[in-house]
């Protein structure tokens, strides 16, 4: 072959996904180097139990796509995090009661929370921080909270939030200035934010 | 504001790392979308390319000539079927170990909505139809397909076409027993289809589904556009005996086009 590929786990990402249009299998190196970061990504925003089906989504989605992947870029983080993104904004509900619940608005008698989520919820329980935090997170807006949850949880540069999300830096950074700036700025309780349902409001 | 933002930060040291099973399981569905496709790459021998067959049970429709579920979903099953005899797949026939899909995934109800909304009973898929997705060793068990997941995807010219999500692939299902399935990360964008041959020759018919917002067209050998039926997520190109190719071009302006299969030749198999 034609490639840089020499085996599995070495080359780069770029030289594995050309090499993965000949070789399918390939892409299994970027399985290895990646799942777990995604994995991660995906379970602090919809908790462990969606992660699983989310980040298995996402690498399918990203061998099947991966023809559309661009050969300049040096790393393929951004890219799968950006398909990791693309298929949790369908799945919003899984995160905005995980935001819910961390931040005591969301009742938990729901029972819709697995367990992984509910070992989250119990280390936080008792810090009143954390409740404001995912209170104020889930006030932002979507395109916001991608922006700024790339940053701060998947250590993605600006450049990188650019290719993961196909916006233009400048938008980056408006949008993480804006969350910033509202997350610095808000003076809402935690009990005030609505997620859709006000009979499930609580304050602690 | 630096404060907040490194407040955030710390907040994501929450969440634990993948478990084994996430890891098995998701390596176990890359697999399964890289065996796929390896069974699309290779080329069929001519001589054994799939042919028409006449399904057993198969429903007459009206006027139509009598058809026969075939083909593009019977190529990959003779593609299998070829490679496995030289040792050179692994066994798409495996059923998925988490079993059945207890949801849609979240990437097929992204492209087709009416997964995610409450089953009504013109959902409910015929007993063959469930039989078909449960059959032993079948693709609908391999991609984790569950029956009651089913959503009536349309009725076009007076057909119903049902489709069945699965964990990693689904499978779509017509009258007669004709099923074709295949992954999701195509089938999201793409959507699926079969092919219907008379087995007394003419103009095959396609019958398949495709994603919300999708446009699906059709070009004749005369380069004019063929006529293609739409109900829902369902589509059918019928009677054409000019089709060239059909084009599905999602909701993102990716087109997909297939040229159509060749008709049957009177008095085949």
């Amino acid at each position: 072959m034609d490639t840089a590929f020499s085996g599995p786990g070495s080359g780069s990402d770029v030289s594995l996904i050309v090499a993965s249009q000949a070789q399918p299998e390939v892409f299994a190196g970027i399985f290895d180097r990646h799942f777990g970061a995604i994995h991660r990504y995906l379970a602090r925003r919809v908790g462990s139990s969606r992660a699983d089906d989310l980040a298995s989504q996402s690498f399918v989605v990203a061998f099947e796509r991966r023809a559309s992947f661009d050969p300049s870029y040096h790393s393929a983080r951004p890219w799968l995090f950006g398909i990791a993104s693309n298929l949790m904004r369908n799945d919003a509900r899984s995160e905005r009661r995980l935001l819910a619940a961390l931040a005591g608005i969301d009742p938990r008698g729901s029972g819709e929370l697995d367990e992984e989520s509910e070992r989250t919820l119990a280390r936080v329980e008792a810090s009143a921080e954390a409740r404001r935090l995912a209170g104020l997170i889930l006030a932002l807006d979507s395109d916001q909270r991608d922006v700024l949850l790339l940053h701060a949880w998947a250590e993605l540069s600006y450049e990188e939030i650019s290719q993961a999300l196909s916006i233009p830096i400048g938008t980056v950074r408006s949008r993480l200035a804006r969350a910033r700036s509202r997350m610095g700025s808000s003076e809402r309780s935690v009990a005030s934010i609505s997620i859709g349902n006000p009979t499930h409001k609580r304050t602690r | 504001m630096t404060t907040a933002f490194e407040q955030v930060r710390r907040l994501r040291q929450e969440v634990s790392a993948p478990d084994e099973h996430a890891w098995v399981s998701a390596r176990a569905a890359l697999d399964r979308a890289i065996s796929a496709e390896r069974v699309r790459q290779i080329p069929l021998p001519e001589a054994r390319r799939a042919r028409p067959i006449k399904a057993k049970g198969a429903r007459r429709h009206r006027a139509r000539p009598r058809s026969a579920w075939l083909a593009l979903a019977a190529v990959p099953l003779a593609a299998v079927g070829i490679a496995a005899a030289a040792g050179v797949l692994p066994d798409l026939s495996s059923p998925d170990p988490n079993g059945p899909a207890g949801t849609a995934p979240a990437l097929m109800r992204s492209s087709f909505a009416r997964l995610g909304r409450p089953q009504q009973s013109s959902d409910l898929l015929p007993q063959a139809g469930v039989d078909a997705m449960q059959a032993k060793g079948g693709f609908g068990g391999h991609y984790g397909v569950n029956p009651r997941l089913a959503r009536l995807a349309g009725t076009v010219e007076g057909t119903q076409v049902w489709l069945v999500p699965g964990r990693t692939g689904s499978c779509i299902y017509g009258p007669g027993g004709g099923a074709a399935c295949g992954p999701n990360g195509s089938i999201a964008t793409e959507g699926l289809f079969v092919a219907l041959v008379p087995v007394g020759g003419g103009a095959a018919s396609i019958l398949g589904v495709a994603p919300d917002q999708a446009q699906v067209t059709a070009v004749d050998t005369d380069g004019s556009a063929g006529r293609v039926h739409r109900a829902g997520n369902a589509f059918s190109i019928t009677g054409d005996r000019l089709l060239r190719s059909f084009t599905v071009r999602d909701r993102s302006g990716q087109s997909f086009t297939t040229s159509a299969p060749a008709g049957a030749h009177p008095g085949g198999p």
